[in-house]
Formats: C-alpha cells, sequence, structure tokens
C-alpha cells in the first residue's frame, strides 16, 4: 500500500476541530467566556466561537471593556409637573383614515413585514427585517441596505413612527430584561426622531398550539407586553394593544387566521390596519 | 454538532482500534447509544424486541417444513404490520373508521417511535429473504449490527441482509475508503445544512402568507423550491450515510440517482429513494404478479403498491392522495403516453418537471382544505382574492434566486461527474473544507431542523 493519504479532507477538519475546539477553551484574549457559558454540556466549544462570530467577534477581536453601567441619571430628575393636569379626557386617542400615515415610519420583524406587504398602507413608510429583535435592530445593519437603525433613521423626520417587536427573541431574556433592551431601542429611535410620536404595539399572541408546543408562549408575551406598557408615557409614546383584533375568546390567535401559528394571513392584516385607525394621535 | 463533533470521532477511535472481532459489537454500542441520545426509552426497548423477534423467527425457520417456515413467515409480517398499524396508523383509522359511523372515539396519540417504518421494513425484507432461501443469521450480535447500524437506523437506506452478510463476516477496512467515505459525508452534509435548510424559509413564508393568498407564480415558485429542499434534505441524507457506512467497511447503497433528470414518473421513482422502491418491488409488486400476467392485473399491483407507498410515509389522506396520483401517472405512462415520452425528449422531460412539483405540494400539505387553497393558486380558475400581492414571487426571489439556481445546478449530472473525477485531490477537497466550516457555523448559530424523512 502506497503511503499517500487519499484525501486531505478528513485530516484537514480533524486537525482544524481539535484546533476551533481548543481554541475558545483556551481563550487568550478572553472574548469567548461568556459564549461558552451559555452552552450546554452536550454542545462542543467551537459552537461558541460560532456564535461570537454571528456577533463580529472574531478570535482576534480585542476583548470588550466591560460595559460600563448605564450611569443613572444623578439625581432623578423631578418630573416638572407644576401643576396637577386638567382631566385626562377618557381616551387620548382619535379615529384617523389612511392620510394620517402619510409621514408614519413602521419599524419591525416579520409581523410588519407582511403589514407592509398586505394592510394596503403603501403611503407610509417601512424599516423591516425577518427574525429582527430588539437587541439586533440596535446593534447590527439589518435594515434594507444593510443600514443600521441610525443611518436608516436619519433621513427623513417622520410624525408617526410604529414599533412591533418581541416575537423572535421570545426564547431569550426575561420580560425584565427584554423591556430594558427596548427602552434603548426606543431611546436611540427618540435621539434620531425627537418630534415624533412613538406607538409601541403589543407583542401578537400565538395560536394555543403553538403557544403549548414551542417557546412562542402566550404567557411569555403577555408577561412582555406588560413590561413594555411601562414604557409608554402616554405623552408622546403610546402603548397600542392590537392582540384584541385577532384573539379567539381564549386569548390566543385564532386558528383560522395563522398558516402558521404566529402570523396572520394575508387577508387579515387590514383588520390590524382598521384597529390602528381607531388610535390616531393628532395634535 | 454533538453528533459531528464528540459521537464520530469517539465512535471511530473506538471502532478503527479494536480488533476485527470486536467491530461489529463495537458497532452496535455506538449505534445502542446513538439511539438512545435520541429516542425514548420505549422505542430502545421496541426497537430491541424488534431486533430479538426478528433474529428468532429467522432462526426458527432453519430446517423447518415449508409450512411450518410460511407459518413463522406469516407471523412475523403480521407482527411488524401489527407494531406499524399500531404506532403509526391507529388514530387515522380511528379517526375515520369515527367518521364514517358517526361518532368519535377517544384517541390516545401515540408519538412515532423513531425510525419504526425503517427498521420494520428493513427487518420484514430480511424474514422474506430467509423464507425464499436466504440463510439466516446464527450470530445475535452480526444481525443486531444490521438493524442498528447507526447511518441507516433511523432514516434509511433500507438494506438487504445478503448486501451485508459478506462484509459482517469479513472486511478489510481499505484507508482509501476511510478517507473517501469521509468526503462523501462532507458532501452530503453540505446538501443538508446549505441547500435544504437554506430553502426550508421560502416554504414557511408561503406558510405564513396562507396558502390560498398566494400568486401564482409564487405558488409555483414555491412547489418548485419544496422539491429542491426534499431533495436536497433526504439524498444529502442518504450521501452522509453511504459515506459513514463506507468509513464503517459496510456497503450502504446509493438512494438516489440524480431523480429529477428522469424522463417519465415510472423513471423518478426508480431514481428518488431506491431502497424503498426495490423493497415494494421485490416484496410487493412482482409476489402480487408484477408485470408478467396482463394488464388487469399489472394495473392492480401497482395500485396496492402506490397506495402502500403513500400510507408508509404518513397515516395522513394526502398521502394516499400523493401514492393516486403518481399511480395515475405511472398507469398512464405504461398504457398510453409511455411510447411518446421516449421519442420525445424535451417533452418528457417538460412532463417530469411539470407533474412532479405538484405532486410534491400534495405530499407537503397534510390538511386537505389547504392543499385545496394551494392547488386553487397553482390553477388560479376561481380568480384571486383581493389580499394576493402580485409582488410576493418577486420578493422571494430577490433573496432566494442564487440558491434556487445552485439547487437546479445540483440536480444536473456535471457537479457528480466533477465528484467523480477529482475524488481525493486538492480541487475537491479545499472547497468542501471551507464548506464544511460554513456548515458548522450555519447549524451552530440556527436553532437547526429536522431531517424531513426521519418523520416516516
Amino acid at each position: 500500500m502506497s503511503s499517500r493519504i487519499p484525501s486531505l479532507l478528513l485530516p484537514l477538519c480533524l486537525v482544524s476541530a481539535a484546533a476551533l475546539n481548543l481554541y475558545p477553551l483556551l481563550d487568550p484574549t478572553g472574548v469567548y467566556g461568556e459564549y461558552l457559558a451559555q452552552l450546554d454540556g452536550k454542545t462542543p466549544p467551537v459552537a461558541a466561537m460560532a456564535a461570537a462570530l454571528e456577533d463580529g467577534v472574531y478570535p482576534w477581536s480585542e476583548p470588550k471593556a466591560p460595559e460600563p453601567e448605564p450611569v443613572p441619571d444623578p439625581e432623578p430628575q423631578p418630573e416638572p409637573e407644576p401643576e396637577p393636569e386638567p382631566e385626562e379626557p377618557d381616551s387620548p386617542f382619535t379615529t384617523v383614515d389612511e392620510s394620517y400615515f402619510d409621514d408614519a415610519l413602521f419599524i419591525g420583524d416579520s409581523h410588519t413585514d407582511g403589514f407592509k406587504d398586505y394592510a394596503g398602507l403603501s403611503n407610509a413608510d417601512y424599516l423591516c427585517h425577518n427574525g429582527l429583535t430588539v437587541w439586533t435592530a440596535v446593534e447590527k445593519a439589518e435594515f434594507p441596505g444593510h443600514q443600521t437603525l441610525a443611518q436608516a433613521l436619519s433621513g427623513r423626520q417622520y410624525g408617526k413612527i410604529y414599533l412591533m417587536l418581541g416575537i423572535n427573541e421570545l426564547g431569550t431574556g426575561s420580560a425584565e430584561s427584554w423591556a430594558a433592551q427596548y427602552k434603548v431601542l426606543l431611546d436611540e429611535v427618540r435621539g434620531l426622531q425627537p418630534d415624533a410620536i412613538i406607538f409601541l404595539q403589543a407583542i401578537f399572541h400565538t395560536t394555543q398550539e403553538k403557544s403549548d408546543a414551542t417557546f412562542y408562549k402566550n404567557s411569555t408575551i403577555d408577561a412582555r407586553n406588560a413590561e413594555l406598557q411601562k414604557l409608554a408615557d402616554n405623552k408622546d409614546v403610546f402603548y397600542i394593544d392590537c392582540n384584541p383584533v385577532f384573539d379567539d375568546s381564549t386569548g390566543a390567535l385564532t386558528p383560522e387566521y395563522s398558516g402558521d401559528g404566529v402570523h396572520v394571513k394575508a387577508p387579515y392584516y387590514t383588520m390590524w390596519r382598521d384597529y390602528l385607525y381607531q388610535f390616531g394621535i393628532v395634535r | 454538532m454533538t453528533f459531528l463533533f464528540y459521537f464520530l470521532p469517539l465512535f471511530f477511535a473506538v471502532y478503527y482500534l479494536v480488533p476485527f472481532r470486536f467491530k461489529n459489537a463495537a458497532l452496535v454500542l455506538g449505534s445502542a447509544a446513538f439511539y438512545f441520545l435520541g429516542a425514548s426509552v420505549r422505542d430502545c426497548l421496541l426497537l430491541l424486541a424488534s431486533v430479538l423477534f426478528h433474529y428468532a423467527l429467522a432462526r426458527g425457520m432453519e430446517g423447518r417444513a415449508q409450512s411450518a417456515r410460511k407459518a413463522l413467515l406469516l407471523f412475523g409480517l403480521c407482527a411488524d404490520l401489527f407494531g406499524l398499524v399500531y404506532f403509526k396508523y391507529a388514530a387515522f383509522l380511528l379517526e375515520n373508521l369515527g367518521r364514517l359511523v358517526g361518532r368519535e372515539f377517544s384517541l390516545v396519540h401515540l408519538a412515532l417511535p423513531l425510525g419504526i417504518s425503517f427498521y420494520l421494513f428493513q427487518s420484514a425484507g430480511y424474514l422474506i429473504d430467509v423464507y425464499r432461501g436466504g440463510q439466516a443469521e446464527r450470530n445475535l450480535i452480526d444481525f443486531t449490527a444490521f438493524v442498528l447500524a447507526f447511518p441507516q437506523l433511523t432514516m434509511g437506506p433500507i438494506l438487504r441482509y445478503d448486501e451485508w452478510r459478506g462484509a459482517l463476516k469479513e472486511r478489510t477496512i481499505a484507508r482509501g475508503d476511510v478517507f473517501l467515505g469521509f468526503e462523501r459525508f462532507v458532501a452530503g452534509l453540505c446538501f443538508k445544512v446549505l441547500l435544504a435548510d437554506q430553502l426550508a424559509p421560502l416554504w414557511a413564508s408561503l406558510e405564513r402568507i396562507g396558502y390560498g393568498y398566494l400568486s401564482t407564480p409564487l405558488a409555483w415558485l414555491g412547489a418548485v423550491s419544496y422539491s429542491l429542499q426534499l431533495y436536497f434534505d433526504f439524498s444529502g441524507y442518504s450521501l452522509m450515510a453511504m459515506g459513514l457506512g463506507q468509513m464503517l467497511g459496510l456497503p450502504v447503497p446509493r438512494n438516489f440517482d440524480l431523480p429529477y433528470l428522469s424522463r417519465s414518473v415510472s423513471e423518478f421513482y426508480r431514481r428518488w429513494h431506491i431502497t424503498l422502491g426495490t423493497w415494494f418491488r421485490d416484496y410487493l409488486y412482482i409476489p402480487l404478479g408484477g408485470s408478467r400476467n396482463g394488464r388487469a392485473r399489472t394495473a392492480l399491483a401497482l395500485a396496492v403498491v402506490w397506495v402502500f407507498t403513500g400510507l408508509w410515509h404518513g397515516a395522513s389522506w394526502n398521502f394516499v392522495l400523493w401514492g393516486v396520483a403518481l399511480l395515475a401517472f405511472i398507469l398512464l405512462e405504461k398504457f398510453c403516453i409511455g411510447d411518446f415520452l421516449k421519442k420525445h425528449r424535451v417533452l418528457s422531460h417538460v412532463y417530469l418537471l411539470f407533474v412532479i412539483p405538484q405532486t410534491w405540494v400534495i405530499f407537503r400539505i397534510t390538511d386537505l382544505h389547504d392543499l385545496g387553497a394551494y392547488f386553487s393558486r397553482l390553477v388560479p380558475l376561481f380568480g384571486t382574492h383581493s389580499a394576493v400581492s402580485a409582488q410576493d414571487a418577486l420578493k422571494l426571489l430577490a433573496s432566494y434566486w442564487w440558491l434556487l439556481l445552485l439547487g437546479v445546478f445540483f440536480c444536473l449530472p456535471q457537479p457528480r461527474r466533477f465528484y467523480e473525477k477529482h475524488r481525493g485531490s486538492l480541487l475537491l477537497d479545499l472547497p468542501l473544507f471551507l464548506l464544511f466550516w460554513v456548515c458548522v457555523y450555519f447549524t451552530a448559530t440556527s436553532a437547526g431542523s429536522a431531517f424531513l424523512y426521519s418523520r416516516f
């Protein structure tokens, strides 16, 4: 038998597999610790490298300096509320029509993507990306043309901005950490669009079947929506829960409306749109 | 990932190091561990019972009179049938029986034991072979290795004992087989992870929009995309199994032979999931009379085979419908248009590529209402719902066109020719090496998706 090795693929893979599994364990630059901690015992260390790579952390990346804790405002600004507000009207909302959305922007995940295609509001602008989360929206360049949120929002100034996020990240984080990140996103949007009225749309429920079988749980969704509602100040940030449009009597997404248990089918987006018509803020 | 980086290296290290007489035992132990990791205790016990049962029955046939052998065979086949019906079809049968007599039966939905459709078919085939004069295996470990061998246990290919007997008794594992087997394994992995899994979200988009609200171009795009996805999923898996078999020194047969190049539906199913087709041919079609007893008998045999092939894929009416649709085309070819297809090269390809994607839609959509909705979009005879977006197909094409083109390219013979020609050379190995790590990256960063055929 000749000593020639018939194919270099196996040796190459073996050597590189050994190296790429060892490297994150040795972790000379110290960037992999947090990724390794997220793996379960059955997953090889190379998965940590892949996860890091996805976040733009390369083997030669310098470790991030521990992020400075967001310095809490030194003194909680006393709310300048000199006089007790006049009796609030029952609802700040008025019913509006399509033209209201001429200066509106929708930012969101696949829910918003479906809305863009099927709600028939072509006068509004949209920034959406399937799989978008409150984390990736801030940290990555996932908007059309590989733009970051800052780039995408730096042009036109909008009168209204509708946010809809949360379904994709139901499996990670807690309601509190999710809402905290939502706050980061909200602040960034506010910084770039100081005059816009911002609407926080509640995460849509899933069908009972989906909720039972996957991490798309309606209990998780409700917990996060409750946290989301706290971010609204009802002055220029409002919370809108459109779930009543699509829910069945048990508070889950009506099965007939959905093909995949999460999203509504094409013809139902107009119901969502019509519901939004009832929640206009006119100044 | 666990399989790739822990199980495979560990298993093969042990397997190559132990002396030959322990290799089959090592294979049995490794495969049992593999199955145990993915299956419940009930599934494991069931598999163990099945192995012992078929081993004992085959041994029992040895040296017995013909009538006793026949009785044992029938007993075994009935037990296999009962096992399949009980675990796979009970709910379906009861539901339809209930509909027939107008009342509902309370159903206990049993989870399908992992791989049962594959290993029961393989074991039943073994029994029939022994009945027909094949030799029963006396060594329990060798027989167990044949049923359990991890590359084929849960998703085929369905093996014949005659193909393995020799190798189980004596095999030399050539260095070339180890290295080239791995090469094949990586090629299969790329099919699965880089083509099938990446195409999968396209169908998910159709599901999201709702089958009844697709534009007609999108409905066709979906059918084509799913045809490619299913092919790369299962043929990718089969290539991986074949490669691993080669690394073990055991022959795992080719399960796919560029099926989309076929020129008729009958030819397609001689080149798609070949081992299942062969099983039905040898153990059902030919015993039923095959094609040698006149037209009526042939049609009957084909009908039985295709209804069962449909049902094998799942206990649901759409699979029956799928089988019947294929049967209709195969009969049509056999008795009417076969000669025409032979004569017209281009037209026969067009015919196949027109028919097969539609049959995959039937295969894919288990709910008959949804299926009807999808076909109303494929063939838009009744106008269009106002919610349909005319741009939907373009929007998805914008993201998927290069994947679809790549998929079509890998259905052609050229990539395989390139592969055969450059096996072992760096021209093939360097790209495969890079793609291997791309596969790892994709697998590690996505939630992962099960093999489509693992449901059967």
